[in-house]
């Protein structure tokens, strides 16, 4: 296949190792399996034949302690390809997540709780302290209009959660901008305009007033114009001429489902197209897309971990954990 | 034209031939191997026990540089460098360039894509080990070319210098 970005070569050694690890990540059947699984002490038995097994501690028993097991599964497997990478760009856009938890926390005065990655400890210390001087250039003027003193209640908690959001999605595309690879490119940008879509909608269905969001989540390159005519639109069934392309069909096909299944199916199907789009990768022997892929197969192996494990802690029917495990990237 | 300047200008231009069909194809086989060895280095610090297998895979694109090597030895020695029967014409000398320099880019170009095609081989051993048999086919086939290229060389070298004595050059000018 032709390559899909410059400099591929540089990333052998990385993609030697993803090779490997590819062969490690779990399969859509073994999910499915496992969620037939009846009891909950068999499922986590059954984990301790995978690559989850060594993380796993003794006496772990609550969804905290395997929500934990499965963050360090995979932070562990990005922080060391971020090593072995010769740009440390593409593992950041998938530890960025990870970072905001820490920043959020950072505001209220919280300690960190997730290892660093971009947000060193001296920025974390700085914004608890209210000086947001040390952010990059891309968040900083939105990040100056929330920081506080350390542990000084925000005005407005909603605004504050609004503010990060738009940092975050922000820094995400920036993020992969620096790559120069049109597949991540287009990857991402559908991703955001997925996740931007979510938070309007959420927003819409607990009925606030989504100006505040135009106020605060943008700018957005290029969404900005969207989000504007989303946000102007009372009427939700309306978005379905405003949304564009796939994603557009899948809001359209989503509407359509009950109430409480419209979000969470929308979510499913976006990732599962995401998944489709990335698997394009695979079929590169090096370069940065290949190590963006893996990541996401990581990411969407994490969640079908955890929808599986604290579906089977809450005795949730196998048929409803099955009906929302994602597509695997192997 | 004077002899002996004629002589010097084929020698020259066989050299050149030859130092172009030797540095092409040492050139191609560094960055043949270059590349798979990258990703041979994250395939063992995952999977240590696969050194062997892997390391098949590694040398071929190295061959490149060897035929080079072969068709640089074949001038010198056809051309009487070595003997010290040194009589090329300048005719013989730019044929003789030409084909190195040609010689060289095919080795060039097919160490490189051959270093590509193992690194995507030593991925597909990477995941699936029992498939090392059928991963090696994939460069060798672009050693094919490799090989043609050689025996070109080979044969245009023998030709090329099959009258190549002193008496019949002087007999000729």
């Amino acid at each position: 296949m032709k390559a899909l970005s410059k400099g591929q070569h540089r990333w052998g050694f990385v993609c030697g190792q993803i090779s490997v690890l590819e062969g490690r990540l779990m399969s859509y059947d073994f999910f499915m399996n496992l969620g037939s699984i009846e009891k909950s002490e068999d499922v986590l038995h059954r984990l301790q034949e995978t690559s989850l097994r060594e993380f796993m501690v003794p006496g772990a028993e609550t969804w905290e302690d395997w929500s934990t097991i499965i963050d360090s599964y995979v932070h562990s497997q990005i922080d060391e390809l971020k090593k072995a990478a010769p740009s440390s760009v593409i593992t950041d856009v998938f530890l960025l997540n990870e970072d905001y938890v820490n920043l959020k926390r950072a505001l209220n005065g919280k300690n960190s709780l997730f290892p660093k990655n971009i947000f060193s400890d001296s920025r974390l210390t700085e914004i608890a302290g209210g000086n947001p001087s040390l952010f990059p250039e891309v968040i900083r003027p939105a990040i100056s209009t929330i920081a506080n003193p350390a542990g000084a209640q925000t005005e407005n908690p909603i605004i504050t959660d609004i503010v990060l959001d738009g940092c975050y999605l922000r820094q995400y595309l920036w993020l992969i901008s620096r790559l120069n690879c049109s597949l991540l490119k287009d990857w991402a940008e559908f991703r955001v305009l997925s996740k931007l879509i979510v938070v309007l909608w959420r927003a819409v269905k607990a009925g606030h007033n989504l100006k505040i969001f135009q106020q605060y989540l943008l700018p957005l390159d290029p969404f900005n114009h969207l989000v504007g005519e989303l946000c102007a639109t009372t009427e939700l069934r309306s978005w379905g001429n405003i949304i564009p392309g796939v994603i557009g069909d899948i809001w359209r096909e989503s509407f359509e489902l009950s109430e409480d299944e419209q979000i969470p199916k929308f979510e499913q199907k976006v990732s599962d197209f995401m998944t489709q789009q990335v698997k394009q990768a695979k079929l590169q022997t090096m370069g940065p897309e290949r190590v963006g892929a893996f990541c996401w197969g990581l990411n969407m192996e994490a969640f079908n971990l955890k929808l599986i494990v604290s579906g089977k802690l809450n005795g949730l029917p196998s048929n409803m954990l099955k009906d929302r495990i994602r597509q695997t990237y192997v | 034209m004077d002899n002996a300047l004629a002589i010097e200008i084929g020698r020259g231009l066989a050299i050149a031939g030859a130092g172009l069909a030797v540095g092409l194809g040492c050139s191609g086989s560094g960055k043949g191997i270059g590349i798979a060895s990258q990703a041979v280095g994250g395939v063992l610090s995952e999977k240590p026990d696969l050194f062997g297998r892997l390391l098949v895979l590694l040398a071929l694109p190295g061959t490149q540089g060897f035929y080079g090597f072969i068709t640089a030895i074949l001038i010198f020695v056809r051309s009487g460098l070595i003997t010290g029967q040194m009589i090329i014409t300048p005719g013989t000398g730019l044929a003789l360039f030409v084909l190195g320099f040609g010689v060289g880019l095919a080795l060039y170009f097919s160490a490189q894509w051959q270093g590509e095609a193992s690194a995507a081989s030593i991925s597909l051993v990477a995941r699936r080990p029992e498939a090392f048999g059928r991963s090696v086919i994939l460069p060798a086939m672009v050693e094919t070319y490799a090989v043609v290229a050689l025996l070109v060389a080979i044969l245009a070298i023998n030709w090329l210098t099959a009258s190549n004595d002193v008496t019949a050059f002087i007999r000729a000018h």
